[in-house]
């Protein structure tokens, strides 16, 4: 303990170091959980921060939360993204509306906004020290206050019981808690300027790639952010370290980067007019999860590193991070530190956090100075890896939790236990992504969600729960193994469309690595179960493999027929999903109603497939960022395309190619052909027969195998009704099975 | 390529075509995936950790029977499978040097064969646990828990792609973690398989992790030894970024060197100048003694398990002293 005398000024239950968006967002959700909260910041607010200034969905449904209404419906709306490669080539991206009133994408200056966001903690009872915190001061790993600095007092001491570290990228809490670790020498820098443009700005933000120097190129981009119709921030950020090029002095290059947007683009902007002076900033990349908590100091924000390490978004992190440090802060006072750690809890909410930047900057720098440009082909400026492009460029609001999607709310209105182990197999699932290979943990724990891993996980509980038990250890690695297994097949799938020249070492390896990955971790979730069961569950794995070969020797075939669509469904998921089923049911002390519900698995997965190839035709998938046809366009025919296929023109359109970005024609002639009628009369048929293998079983539960056949089949007719009705669902599907 | 024409591989065969025919035996109705796991399978000389396990049944009490090739076969397949990426780098590179001018149809079917064998790399996989299934429990968690390690060894070796500060510290642990503990199983489900007790499974599992670690360091010293001969060869750790012991050695003795590992990944001539410099500095010599230092614990850790001398030999094999190597 201290033994320093000096005066201590100020006590709280709970110290919040930093009144920046994280720190405040921290403070406020605190106060709201009726806990004594301070924070001290080291300046006056209002006070000006270097930003791009963008505000995501996300940020703006958290702002709202923190009723600032008023600032998001003031903002400044953004309806697009536009890519711009080379000042000569550019793309733009628009972004949908949101149905009900936010826009996509907005701009806020970080001057009002953070002083809106404070004043939130405030109003909810959060008091406010100015002072520089210079330390904590810490009794073992126990928190007794910090050292502070304030213009009042001098040096003085706060004291508190638990500690939030909010101090930003070059939090000083960071360094004297001995965990601002390794960072693989990478460092990254920001800097921006306001601008008034003579021409009208349009409403997108505008990406600038690639950035160079001395004609090497750097992991960054420039940008120019609207904040009004005439005024803009104009910036760049780039990853800095060994191998990663050589970036000159910061401010010659934005010197160089607003010059080149006046010569190269000066039709864009007409002339610019500088608006106050320039300011820049170290960026907080590089999240690890092993370095959020320190005993009962919690780190947030951009001092635990939580910036999005490929876009440098870092506002909306800072706030659904600074509001759930706060949640594990009144846990730990209720409950003591013996539960969740926090670096765990951020990482399952942000899979993308804890990529390793360096190899994900080595890598982009090498494509850039090696004939590439920027992580584009230059031709069509698009990324190179469709993976990468549809599941980690989707930078909209992401949630990784099963309880969202329609089965995971059906688990939680038939069985609260079941709920409950759903939700651990979810958590479980998710701590096994345990690698920093850049892409693999966000594109795993998206294709866990959006995919049919919840769908399997629920059988195995429900099937268990149905037969008597429920309560059995194994039946967790189980359900784990039947949610990793079904990902094999979109896994795999990515690599046949991989561009000829794309580089490797992004493309294929990475994929096949992660197939390899997903392999791995399913067998290895069944760890304790029986020999004999494994026996089963690896045939059936080999069974899914031989299903995924089927699906693409299928690709382009129009004329393949239901027979052989639904022998390929019953080899790529019947099998697996109906030894799962059997072995949930022998686990749980019923090996006598094995083969009803193998059967009835089977069947299962037969319905959600085919429910599923319906959803995807007509809504797709926001997770993982599928339009509505994207299957289609690729060459993966659903029943309801191979009936409507009946009709030559129709043939037609599919050999002309679909086109995504209109593909409502496309739907029109499939609903108008009867195909979607044909479609769902099978998957109704595939859901009875499910309920029929049951039917006779001694069963103590039946009503919960009908419910989960009854859900493939709503999941269908819902997507129909939605899509009649000119509504797209904004939630995950978990159809594909 | 297709399987019409070949003769039927023997079971009782402990190379590639012994693990070929258990590794295809589930496979039925698909002539495209068959071939795509054939030439997989045959596109490989037999790896270490299947060779160590045919030989590690010889130290059991049991001729091991059957059971030995199901075991050989099913760590052989670990390996195969994750071989694949490495074969499909090579083919992007291929594509990408010699046939920009292809039309769309060729690349495509190209693509499509691409897709094939990595469909195959998780059918493979797929197998290797089912045939695993069969050796009973111990040898199944051993064979499930090496797979995983082996996997994310892997990704760790993509993690590290163009880090010139790669220590040598970090590169061996990914080899201990891929090679070492693959060939560790392949002894292990040997010994087992032949009813060995659990000391002697230890002692070859001791042994096959030694030898697999101076087996994989040996392969890297000769991919730039073959290097410094010709530009003809182009170091495959040059190309792919991923620098192993004898770079990191070479990068020692000048760092200067490093900042331009990376755009040796296409000048086959500036790769070949630095395996020279490698040679020149002593790097691949360090290498080398420290392969022989494996090589000699591998030795060590067998002196007590009698029938061992096949396995044995295979250190012979791996010639770390031969003069192609180490001139």
């Amino acid at each position: 303990m201290s033994t320093e005398t000096v005066e201590t000024i100020a006590e709280a239950e709970v110290v919040v170091v930093g009144g920046g968006p994280a720190g405040a967002a921290c403070a406020a959700r605190l106060a709201e959980l009726g806990r004594d909260v301070l924070v001290v910041e080291k300046s006056e607010f209002p006070r000006d921060k270097a930003c791009g200034d963008g505000i995501t969905p996300l940020c703006a449904t958290q702002l709202r939360m923190l009723d600032l209404d008023w600032l998001v419906d003031d903002a400044h709306p953004i309806t697009g993204l536009r890519g711009n490669l080379d000042y000569r080539h550019s793309r733009m991206v628009r972004f949908k509306r949101k149905p009900v009133r936010d826009w996509h994408a907005y701009t806020i200056g970080r001057c009002p906004m953070d002083d809106a966001i404070l004043g939130a903690a405030r109003e909810r009872g959060a008091r406010l020290l100015t002072a520089r915190v210079d330390r904590p001061l810490l009794d073992g790993d126990r928190v007794t206050g910090v050292r502070v600095h304030s213009r009042e007092h001098g040096e003085a001491v706060v004291a508190a019981r638990y500690l939030v570290a909010a101090d930003g990228a070059t939090s000083r809490l960071r360094r004297e808690l001995g965990v601002d670790g390794p960072e693989g020498g990478i460092r990254t820098y920001g800097i921006r300027q306001y601008f008034r443009t003579e021409r009208r700005l349009d409403p997108c933000y505008d990406i600038y790639v690639p950035l160079e120097h001395n004609a090497s190129g750097l992991v960054g981009y420039g940008w120019v952010f609207p904040l009004g119709d005439h005024e803009a921030n104009f910036g760049l950020g780039y990853v800095e370290g060994p191998g990663l090029g050589e970036p000159g002095p910061i401010r010659e290059m934005f010197a160089q980067f607003v010059k080149n947007l006046s010569l190269r683009l000066g039709e864009r902007f007409g002339d610019v007019e500088p608006i106050g002076k320039h300011m820049g900033s170290p960026v907080g990349i590089g999240f690890s999860s092993s370095r959020c908590q320190a005993g009962d100091v919690f780190l947030v924000g951009d001092a635990a590193r939580m910036t999005d390490p490929i876009t440098g978004e870092g506002i909306a992190y800072a706030l659904v991070g600074g509001r759930r440090i706060a949640e594990l802060v009144d846990r730990t006072a209720r409950i003591g530190r013996n539960g969740l750690v926090a670096g765990k809890d951020l990482a399952r909410r942000f899979p993308r956090l804890g990529m390793n930047v360096a190899s994900f900057a080595r890598v982009t720098t090498q494509m850039m100075n090696s004939g590439g440009a920027g992580g584009t082909d230059g031709e069509s400026e698009q990324p190179h890896n469709p993976t990468v492009k549809r599941l980690v460029l989707n930078v909209d609001p992401f949630d990784p939790w099963w309880s969202a999607t329609p089965v995971g709310q059906l688990v939680t209105s038939l069985d609260e236990d079941a709920a409950r182990e759903l939700e651990a197999v979810n958590h479980e699932a998710l701590d096994a992504i345990d690698v920093t290979a850049p892409f693999v943990r966000e594109a795993l724990a998206k294709l866990l969600v959006s995919g049919a891993g919840p769908v399997g996980a629920a059988t195995v509980l429900l099937a268990a729960r149905a037969c008597g038990g429920g309560e059995e250890p194994a039946l967790r690695g189980l359900a784990r193994a039947a949610a990793y297994a079904p990902l094999i097949e979109p896994v795999l799938a990515e690599v046949v469309d991989s561009p000829k020249d794309a580089p490797e070492h992004l493309n294929n390896a990475g994929i096949v690595l992660m197939s390899d990955f997903v392999l791995t971790r399913a067998w290895a979730a069944q760890a304790g179960l029986p020999l004999e069961a494994t026996r089963e569950l690896a045939e059936a794995l080999e069974s899914t493999s031989s299903g995924v070969h089927m699906v693409h020797e299928d690709r382009y075939d129009w004329t393949q027929g239901t027979e052989r669509h639904l022998a390929t469904i019953d080899t790529l998921s019947g099998r697996l999903l109906g030894t799962v089923a059997g072995v949930a049911a022998s686990l749980a002390g019923a090996p006598e109603l094995a083969e009803p519900l193998r059967r009835y698995g089977r069947h299962l997965a037969c319905a959600y497939r085919l429910a599923a190839g319906i959803v995807e035709l007509l809504v797709g998938d926001d997770v993982s960022a599928k339009a509505p046809g994207y299957e289609v366009a690729r060459g993966f025919y659903s029943l309801p395309v191979l009936a409507a296929a009946r009709d030559a023109d129709l043939r037609r359109l599919l050999v002309r190619g679909l086109d995504l970005d209109d593909s409502s024609g496309f739907i029109e002639a499939v609903r108008a052909s009867g195909g979607l009628e044909d479609g769902l009369a099978e998957c109704r048929a595939a859901a009875e027969r499910a309920k029929a293998a049951v039917a006779d079983a001694p069963l103590v539960r039946p009503e919960l195998l009908a419910a989960l056949a009854d859900s493939a089949v709503e999941h269908a007719e819902r997507s129909i009704g939605s899509a009649t009705s000119g509504e797209r669902e904004g939630q995950t599907l978990a159809g594909k099975t | 390529m297709t399987t019409e024409g070949r003769t039927p591989p023997d079971v009782q065969d402990g190379s590639a075509g012994g693990v070929l025919a258990l590794a295809t035996a589930g496979i039925a109705g698909s002539p495209a995936l068959l071939d795509a796991v054939t030439e997989l399978l045959l596109a490989e000389p037999p790896g270490l950790e299947q060779r160590v396990c045919l030989e590690a049944a010889q130290c059991g009490p049991g001729p091991g029977g059957e059971l030995r090739f199901q075991a050989a076969a099913a760590v052989a397949l670990v390996r195969v499978g994750g071989q694949v990426h490495d074969r499909m780098a090579r083919e992007a590179r291929e594509e990408k040097d010699g046939d920009r001018g292809s039309g769309p149809g060729g690349s495509r079917s190209r693509r499509r064969g691409a897709g094939s064998s990595v469909i195959a790399t998780a059918l493979l996989l797929n197998r290797g646990l089912a045939l695993c299934a069969e050796l009973g429990g111990p040898s199944l968690d051993e064979y499930v828990a090496v797979s995983r390690q082996v996997a994310e060894a892997r990704m760790e070796d993509v993690e590290d792609i163009f880090d010139i500060t790669r220590t040598s510290e970090r590169y061996m642990t990914i080899v201990d973690r891929k090679e070492g503990s693959l060939v560790a199983l392949g002894a292990a489900l040997g010994g087992r398989s032949a009813g060995a007790d659990e000391e002697t499974v230890a002692a070859l599992r001791e042994f096959g992790r030694e030898l697999g670690m101076a087996g994989q360091i040996a392969a890297d010293v000769r991919d730039l030894v073959a290097a410094a001969e010709s530009p003809a060869h182009h170091s495959v750790q040059m190309q792919t970024g991923v620098y192993t012991l004898p770079v990191i050695h070479a990068i020692g003795s000048d760092p200067a060197i490093a900042d331009s590992l990376p755009a040796m990944s296409s000048d086959p001539e500036e790769a070949t100048a630095f395996a020279r410099f490698a040679i020149e500095s002593g790097a691949v010599r360090s290498a080398l003694a420290e392969a022989d230092r494996h090589a000699g614990r591998a030795r060590a850790a067998l002196d007590a398990v009698p029938g061992a001398a096949g396995a044995l030999h295979l250190l012979e094999e791996l010639e770390l002293q031969s003069p192609a190597v180490a001139a």
